[in-house]
């Protein structure tokens, strides 16, 4: 699947994904896979290089055990940024609303929604491979 | 952004209609709400039964919502879906909203 960087392709998107994976994983791994998709690919449409004017390419393999969803794009800045991503950076002061951040949250949804999250650099691309695991 | 307004009391009751709230209606979710909080509004109570899909995005309206309003009020989140009560739970904004299973609940707890 191709999709062009606007906002408004991310609904299509994660349909088309609901449909191709909806027979092979139950309905809660797919609501994690939709989430980490999702997350993945605002970031991709958000931060991924606006000039090039090529859409961002799509990628699902269903194994025996395992969805794997990839996003391949220019150079977005998330594999050094994924470091620090999980559950602990989603802590935060109950007591203290007035400094409760209202983004940063997407990387760590993706780690924390899939079992596995990989980068693959070539060239210019970027690969992300997020993978759940069947139950 | 289709957002379905009621009043019952002081209590404003916002039932957003989109199924899918994402980076793409996160803006409009935001100033749907902040609009209602500057014109006063302090306890409102937000029906997420039609909501279907909810990103980090969307929860970042909410959350500006929320600091916008203060500690004078408040908003509360009902009939959230698997999904959504999913993403709450995960980012802890089940402290940060007071969360009900159902509207009627909802409303019999801020009219308390």
């Amino acid at each position: 699947m191709l999709v062009g960087r606007d906002l408004t392709e991310l609904a299509k998107a994660a349909d088309q994904l609901r449909q191709w994976l909806e027979a092979d994983i139950d309905e809660d791994g797919l609501a994690c896979v939709e989430l980490a998709f999702v997350e993945a690919l605002t970031n991709s449409i958000l931060y991924g290089p606006p000039d090039t004017g090529q859409p961002i390419s799509v990628f699902v393999d269903i194994l025996d055990a395992q969805v794997a969803v990839e996003i391949e794009d220019g150079s977005p800045p998330m594999p050094t940024l994924f470091d620090d991503a999980g559950a602990h950076r989603l802590e935060f002061d109950v007591k203290d609303i007035e400094n409760l951040p209202e983004g940063g949250r997407g990387l760590s949804l993706i780690a924390i929604s899939m079992d596995e999250v990989t980068f693959r650099v070539t060239d210019d691309r970027v690969r992300l491979r997020m993978v759940k695991n069947r139950r | 952004m289709n957002v379905l307004e009621e009043m019952h009391g002081d209590l404003m009751i916002l039932k957003l209609q989109d199924p899918r709230l994402d980076a793409s209606t996160a803006p409009a979710l935001r100033e749907a709400l902040i609009e209602r909080i500057a014109k006063g509004h302090q306890s409102i109570i937000i029906d997420l039964g039609d909501v279907g899909f909810m990103d980090s995005s969307a929860l970042g309206a909410l959350i500006a919502a929320v600091k916008k309003l203060g500690p004078v009020g408040t908003i509360a989140v009902a009939s959230m879906r698997t999904p959504v009560a999913r993403l709450f739970s995960v980012t802890r904004m089940d402290r940060v909203f007071a969360v009900h299973p159902t509207v009627a609940d909802a409303v019999r707890s801020l009219a308390a």
